[in-house]
């Protein structure tokens, strides 16, 4: 084996010291979730952001570090990142949905419809068939 | 006839973990890492779509998504989620190891990475079963008597088996892919001693498994008062 391979091989390799920080890190993001969802902040929007921001840099310590990808060529850093770009396209599913109600239609449950019914309980006695299902013979 | 013979008796000589295919170890790493990177990429748009319902169903429903939500147990959720944060641990000194071709050092902490798979699965029976007894399990003997629709909670509960049943079967895969590796190095076998590619790929796919859980956890068990 060549010089250069070798080389290429073992490119680097980081220290232990690194990952049991990286994990520690991750730990304490990981209380501070639970603690920041204990505590009311006037609005849940607050907390929502809260969480998802801690999310967010847990996800960012695990690919750069864990995944090593800080390291990594800028083609694989693209996946990387295209992989959460992606998620923007949540946007025109919400155009969508936050759109309707402005050219009300008929909808399948008559004239006022909404998305989710409310229909009745299948049954009275929970982990029994519903009567439909038993009436067929 | 004699050139053919003398390439062939050349690649032979190098043959080792650098394929014929490529031009040298740096080259080929940068194939293993992209191809990889790819299948990841197609992985969150396969979780995304389901990201997209609950997203859709929470903003429509806050108020009957936070009731449905208090029959989960969030510290039962919270310890396995310490789990997958350890595993990940492991299995990054495990590809570390690998990288120093640290035999016994990557049979521990792969060891390490597949006790934790059975303990997160083994967690996830606890609470399915619990659920099932609960009857919050969707379809026709689903009963719910709590303070949100009905309706609703069956979705989010719909939700809830789709999403951390996918993550469960994407852990479940692990457990098949970690043993399948421990036992290669166990055997000593060139593919993963001489190369430290094919740990990295099993590790690669084992964070993701835990970046999925790292959003799940509190869109599921943590969701605030609206």
């Amino acid at each position: 084996m060549s010089h250069s391979n070798d080389h290429a091989a073992n490119h680097h390799v980081d220290s232990v010291g690194t990952y049991v920080a990286t994990f520690a890190a991750l730990t304490v993001l990981m209380i501070a979730t639970i603690a920041a969802a204990q505590v009311n902040f006037g609005h849940s929007i607050v907390n929502n952001i809260i969480a998802m921001t801690i999310a967010l840099l847990k996800a960012t310590l695990v690919i750069a570090i864990f995944m090593a990808v800080r390291r990594s060529s800028g083609l694989v850093k693209l996946y990387a990142i295209g992989g959460f770009v992606w998620f923007l396209l949540f946007f025109i599913a919400f155009c969508d949905y936050a759109t309707r109600s402005w050219e009300p239609v008929k909808g399948w449950y008559g004239e006022e419809s909404k998305v989710v019914p409310d229909y009745p309980h299948v049954t009275d006695h929970p982990g029994e068939r519903p009567e439909k299902h038993n009436s067929g013979h | 006839m004699a050139a053919i013979a003398a390439e062939h008796a050349h690649s032979h000589d190098h043959h080792g973990p650098l394929h014929h295919q490529f031009e040298d170890l740096e080259q080929q790493n940068e194939a293993y890492l992209v191809g990889m990177w790819a299948f990841l990429v197609q992985e969150v748009m396969f979780f995304g779509a389901l990201f997209l319902a609950y997203t859709l169903m929470r903003w429509q429903h806050p108020m009957d998504w936070y009731f449905a939500h208090n029959e989960l147990d969030w510290k039962l959720a919270g310890v396995n989620t310490f789990n997958l944060l350890l595993s990940s641990f492991f299995a990054a000194m495990g590809v570390r190891s690998a990288q120093l071709k640290d035999r016994k050092g990557v049979l521990l902490w792969l060891a390490g990475v597949l006790f934790c798979c059975l303990v997160f699965l083994g967690i996830k029976y606890v609470e399915y079963s619990l659920k099932w007894e609960h009857h919050l399990v969707p379809g026709p003997s689903f009963f719910y008597q709590g303070e949100a629709n009905p309706g609703v909670a069956q979705m989010f509960f719909g939700l809830y088996f789709a999403m951390t049943g996918l993550h469960g079967i994407h852990v479940a895969v692990g457990l098949i892919v970690f043993g399948i590796l421990w036992l290669m190095w166990f055997f000593r076998k060139p593919i993963v001693t001489e190369d430290y590619m094919p740990t990295e790929m099993c590790g690669l796919y084992w964070h993701f498994v835990d970046l999925v859980w790292i959003f799940l956890y509190p869109l599921f068990y943590l969701i605030p008062h609206p």
